[in-house]
């Protein structure tokens, strides 16, 4: 995998449903002011990210998989192992059935949620199939083919009020810092890393790659959310869902109305590049915990689980909304308390284990 | 996996059928019109396009009678040949009666919680029954709905009236500071007729309205000149008699400050309108003049924005959006008011135009 | 027959009748029974009579032979005016060669035979290409004998550098397959691979290269082509100068080069001979083409099952107008006008000329008028099935076109099943392909994925030719640099 294709990888695993409600849940806590959240969690994400890729490289043909074999032993490690592959497949769950559930409510709201369900799948199979390096390349392109879509969020801007952002600052740092806690999980997705990093070809831009992939991604946060604030007024923005969308529904063109149902059938290729690392992700935990060095059978498996359990449950929206809470915070975890420890306790396993070699 | 793929194929085709919503099988309600009718029932207008060569009619009218819009028109469906669906809705229209007596907000809620329904559409308030314009006859305009969106098209152009859309009317609605407005059409000798703008209050409560000659000025207040404004003023100073000079606002600066003092907020509207002559029922002697000419016409501006102004203060409607520069530079005191609507209706306003005569035609 | 491994004996009779029993029912073998040279010395010519030049027989082998020779021991002594000889005591080389249109010298009294290239098959002369119409380059097209287009290609690059291998496949047909390659710049582990493909190939014989191409491509399942093939000398050298390998099949008229990427077969060798502006402009028009041949009935039938509310309401009165009468579902009126256009296509295709212009008049009138007076389909549905029509004819590959019609039908149920949704499901589907499929191991999806941003110079867009100085990456060059710096 390119560099190129480990940042695209990384960061279009971090954009993706989570930037639909965004706005609406920043100005919900921090009001107008919620950019600037979104700029210190950028910040942290990075330390997190770096922390990830400091601990990695030290065994760099390693993935979270070795490596907490090689520290814990069999039985922690395996179970170190188990969680990963859970909260993996917890963010999987939480993405298709989101992106299912937005589909539904704005595009097809006629189609079962199986038929959608078994749609996804094709590509989603397709795809994770054929390993890391179609995985890259595949980030790469979707990459190139939405890079109008930032441009065409910029198009309502100027119809907006940019006097609905200020005062800056308006009630002080306290909701901006509470603010944080969502922005920060919104950058959840460089967590990969564990797993794709060791497929870095180079090894040496491992940090700056991780850097560039959060700054596409707080570049992203950034544009959307202020571009909500401004269109939306502020004590509109927190009764929406999904202000992105609403925000796209007055983009007119003389052929073309209605952007947003052509905006979010594109947008199915950003929450691809979320799902299918997840997906990816999972499958190759798994495939690696019984010993196959072929992920086919897991993933063919996994897909077949994914769609049975579509025809059995419907979740409504609620449930999804739990979903997204259960793997924020679990995310919190696994993102960020999880590397900081992990890298702290390789740093010293490491420091005894050279005092004994001497 | 290739028998697998077959299979799936033809589970989607076989199951596919009936998710769609065909354009053939649809209604497309192009305009919907909410009205009072006896007893305080609802009454749901529809127009909707017909596409058969054979009828008469290339749109028909449907009226309802539902507790709320989206009840009116699942009954609604009853009547019309397909689904009706309102994607491509292009008016919304309210009586003028309905919209005094109800909160408009929780009336349209459909039209936002659905996110299949159009938010382009534009919002109206109609004076007089809504019997009237539903089944008016016009003969040299084809589709009603295309005609009531170019009439108030046109009228906001031409500054006689403004235009608002739903989702505007949303933005407004919910937002503290500022009050939504709609433009109104009226039936006049059997065409439509822009008529002015139509003001809510901060419940969403029709409360009054301002004329078509004010229209102009709520334009210039809104900072919305493009593409040009004209205004026909009546100046006293020239000769002894009342003279009228027409000049078209071809562009403005806009400076609006608030400040609080007193417990009073205050603003000061500073505005330089760049103006092109473009009548005069007198002669003028530009040369000489033209200062002289542009205080007046300055000063006759100022009279006309300061008694638009306190109109929208006497129905403490704010839809200029005074408060957004209260909130944005006195934000606590902003905070403090309970409702800013009453705190608009106290505030002073100064506005102090100043015009500059870019053009006067090819005569002196 | 199971004496070709056996080797030839000194007695011409025996020879003979070696030869007889093996050509049964074999009219046009000739046995030309000679006397020749001092002291006389039987000889026996053997030749295909219908595919050998009887002039190079009788001028340049017979009279001499009868006239001419004077001495002479064994057959090495015998000297023709014929540039091409060799000699074999195999009875297999014999019959390959007899069957290849040379003449076997047979010499009482010697094991060895002289086997003379009097090759001379019926030909065709070197004409203009037919499918690849040449617009400023070279108006040669290939044609059915190996040397002559390797005579094509050689005009271009007479440079040493130049190699090429030759092999045989096919077990009946022994048709010759020659490699060209430049050898500096080829990489070696893909023309490795390239032999090693040809060499497993174990049919009778390959009639048409296309044939070849199928058995030796990365992805039969693929509907995209993998190797391009071209009957323009020039596009064949402007490939081989980027690196890439060019196959000759004897016998057949097209060339066959790999590996290919994805966009080259947007791409033609006029382009290069075109100015830069011109150029990119037309690449940027097969793109659109490319997509709208793909995507614009499907679109249509997106827009019209699911998603009216895209379509601007004056245009939606106008398609309302003009569907009000047709009884067909859209999948249905635009399944069944594009199946109505390809058929036309098709048989214009086979169809002699005179007629194909009839073909094209009754499809027109049908097609444009009478079915929307019928009130059969919409006069909508007949200017976007004309339009995806003329887009997919712009598409300069022959296979390529064929690959993005094909894929419309798929397109187009998606659409009017999911519709939006189904579509971009299918683009999905299409771009995962796409970048896991590979042509001789090099991926097709460059220079986008993976991305190699120095490659986009001749992409969509074609830079002017002096900005253009290295080989493009995706046919793995080993020698990247093209040309010096030599413009500003």
């Amino acid at each position: 995998m390119t560099t190129m294709q480990y940042i695209f990888l990384i960061s279009g695993t971090q954009v993706g449903i989570g930037i639909l409600s965004l706005p609406a849940q920043l100005a919900d806590i921090a009001n107008t002011d919620g950019w600037i959240a979104i700029v210190i969690g950028w910040v942290i994400s990075m330390i997190a990210s770096t922390i990830i890729i400091k601990t990695m490289a030290k065994h760099p043909q390693d993935t979270i998989f070795n490596l907490s074999r090689r520290y814990f032993g069999r039985i922690f490690g395996t179970l170190i192992h188990l969680a990963f592959v859970a909260y993996t497949s917890l963010a999987a769950i939480t993405v298709v059935f989101t992106s299912i559930h937005i589909t539904q409510v704005w595009i097809l709201p006629n189609t079962p949620n199986y038929l959608i369900m078994m749609l996804f799948m094709l590509p989603g199979f397709l795809i994770t199939r054929n390993g890391v390096r179609v995985l890259g390349r595949y980030a790469e392109v979707v990459f190139y083919l939405t890079l109008w879509m930032p441009v065409l969020i910029a198009v309502p801007l100027q119809k907006g009020t940019i006097l609905y952002m200020l005062p800056i600052l308006k009630e002080g740092w306290a909701p901006i810092f509470q603010a944080v806690k969502t922005t920060v999980l919104s950058f959840l997705g460089f967590e990969l890393a564990f797993v794709f990093y060791p497929f870095l070809k180079e090894k040496k831009h491992g940090i700056k790659a991780m850097v560039i992939a959060n700054s596409i991604s707080a570049f992203t946060f950034l544009l959307i959310t202020i571009t909500c604030f401004i269109f939306f007024s502020p004590d509109e923005t927190p009764s929406l869902i999904w202000p992105t969308l609403s925000l796209l529904k007055t983009i007119e063109f003389s052929f073309i109305e209605r952007f947003e149902v052509i905006f979010l059938s594109f947008y199915l290729f950003v929450m691809s590049t979320t799902g299918i690392p997840y997906i990816f992700t999972t499958v190759f935990g798994i495939s690696q915990l019984i010993g196959k060095k072929d992920h086919t059978i897991v993933l063919l498996f996994t897909v077949c689980i994914f769609i049975f359990t579509s025809f059995l449950y419907t979740p409504p929206f609620s449930h999804i909304q739990t979903m997204g809470s259960w793997w924020e915070r679990y995310g919190l975890w696994g993102a960020y308390f999880f590397p900081i420890g992990l890298f702290i306790y390789t740093s010293i396993a490491r420091w005894f284990q050279g005092g004994k070699n001497k | 996996m290739k028998k697998c793929i077959y299979a799936i194929l033809c589970f989607f085709i076989a199951s596919g059928c009936g998710m769609k919503t065909q354009l053939d099988e649809l209604t497309l309600a192009l305009t919907v019109g909410l009205d009072e009718g006896k007893d305080g029932k609802l009454l749901v207008y529809s127009i909707s396009p017909v596409f058969n060569k054979e009828s008469k009619n290339i749109y028909e009218v449907i009226r309802t009678v539902g507790m709320t819009p989206r009840d009116g028109r699942s009954k609604a469906n009853a009547f019309a040949s397909g689904k009706i669906v309102g994607g491509k809705a292009q008016n919304i229209i309210v009586s003028k009666t309905f919209a005094k007596k109800h909160d408009m907000f929780s009336y349209l809620d459909v039209f936002f919680r659905d996110p299949k329904n159009s938010t382009t559409a534009n919002f109206i308030v109609f004076d007089g029954p809504l019997k009237e314009l539903m089944y008016i006859r016009l003969d040299d305009k084809p589709r009603l709905s295309v005609a009531i969106r170019d009439v108030i098209l046109n009228g906001h152009i031409n500054k006689q009236t403004t235009k608002i859309n739903m989702l505007l009317f949303h933005r407004l609605s919910l937002d503290r500071a500022q009050t939504p407005f709609a433009p109104i059409l009226k039936v006049h000798k059997g065409d439509l007729v822009a008529a002015g703008i139509a003001l809510f209050n901060r419940q969403r409560k029709y409360v009054g309205s301002l004329s078509q000659k004010e229209s102009p000025y709520f334009a210039i207040l809104q900072k919305n000149i493009k593409p040009a404004t004209s205004l026909t003023l009546a100046i006293k100073g020239l000769t002894k008699q009342k003279e009228y000079v027409s000049i078209s606002v071809e562009h403005g600066e806009f400076s609006y400050k608030p400040s609080f003092r007193n417990g009073v907020f205050h603003f000061d509207v500073h505005m330089k309108l760049g103006v092109i002559v473009t009548e005069s029922t007198t002669y003028i002697d530009m040369k000489k003049e033209k200062k002289k000419v542009e205080k007046w016409l300055a000063k006759e501006i100022q009279k006309q924005l300061e008694s638009v102004v306190k109109k929208l203060q006497t129905y403490e409607a704010d839809p200029i959006g005074f408060g957004l520069y209260a909130r944005a530079y006195e934000y606590r005191q902003f905070q403090k008011q309970k409702s800013w609507s009453k705190a608009f209706a106290k505030a002073e306003i100064n506005i102090r135009p100043t015009v500059e005569i870019i053009s006067y035609g090819v005569l002196q | 027959m199971n004496g070709t491994q056996q080797l030839l004996t000194h007695s011409l009779d025996t020879n003979e009748q070696t030869l007889r029993d093996y050509f049964t029912k074999t009219p046009d073998l000739v046995y030309c029974h000679l006397l020749i040279g001092e002291p006389k010395k039987r000889a026996l010519l053997v030749y295909l009579n219908t595919l050998v030049d009887k002039n190079s027989i009788n001028n340049n082998i017979i009279d001499p032979l009868l006239f001419e020779t004077k001495q002479i021991h064994t057959i090495a002594d015998i000297q023709l005016p014929i540039g091409s000889k060799s000699y074999t005591t195999k009875w297999e080389h014999v019959i390959q060669h007899v069957f290849q249109g040379e003449t076997a010298l047979f010499l009482d009294g010697d094991n060895q035979v002289l086997l003379l290239d009097t090759q001379g098959w019926p030909q065709r002369a070197i004409a203009e290409p037919q499918i690849e119409s040449s617009l400023k380059g070279s108006h040669q097209g290939f044609i059915e004998t190996c040397e002559k287009n390797i005579a094509l290609i050689r005009r271009y690059l007479p440079h040493q550098q130049l190699k090429i291998e030759e092999t045989t496949v096919g077990r009946r047909g022994h048709t010759p397959v020659s490699l060209l390659y430049l050898e500096d710049v080829a990489h070696p582990e893909v023309l490795q691979e390239l032999k090693d493909r040809i060499e497993q190939v174990d049919v009778d014989t390959i009639v048409n290269t296309g044939e070849l191409m199928q058995y030796i491509e990365d992805n039969p399942f693929s509907p995209f082509p993998q190797f391009l093939l071209t009957e323009r000398p020039d596009a064949a050298v402007s490939n081989l100068l980027q690196g890439r390998i060019v196959i000759v099949i004897d016998r057949s008229p097209s060339v066959m080069i790999g590996p290919m990427t994805f966009i080259t077969f947007f791409q033609t060798v006029d382009d290069y001979s075109t100015r830069w502006m011109i150029a990119s402009f037309l690449r940027l028009l097969r793109l659109l083409a490319f997509f709208m041949a793909i995507f614009l009935p499907s679109a249509y039938i997106a827009a019209l099952s699911f998603h009216y509310e895209i379509i601007p309401l004056n245009l939606l009165l106008t398609i309302g107008e003009s569907r009000e009468r047709v009884p067909l579902p859209p999948l249905l009126e635009a399944v069944l006008m594009e199946l109505a256009i390809e058929m036309l296509r098709e048989a214009g295709l086979r169809l002699p000329a005179p007629i194909g212009q009839t073909v094209g008049i009754v499809g027109g009138v049908v097609i444009g008028q009478a079915a929307v007076e019928a009130g059969i389909v919409s006069n909508i549905m007949v200017v976007i099935v004309s339009l995806t029509a003329i887009a997919s004819f712009i598409i300069p590959n022959p296979d390529m076109s064929e690959s993005i019609r094909l894929l419309r039908f798929p397109m187009m149920i998606a659409a009017s099943l999911f519709g939006l949704v189904g579509m971009v499901i299918g683009f999905m589907l299409i771009i995962g392909h796409l970048i896991s499929l590979e042509s001789l191991g090099t991926p097709a999806g460059s220079p986008f994925a993976p991305a190699r941003l120095r490659d986009w110079k001749d992409t969509i867009l074609r830079f002017p030719l002096w900005m253009m100085r290295t080989r493009p990456l995706s046919a793995r060059p080993t020698q990247l640099t093209r040309q010096k710096k030599f413009r500003k």
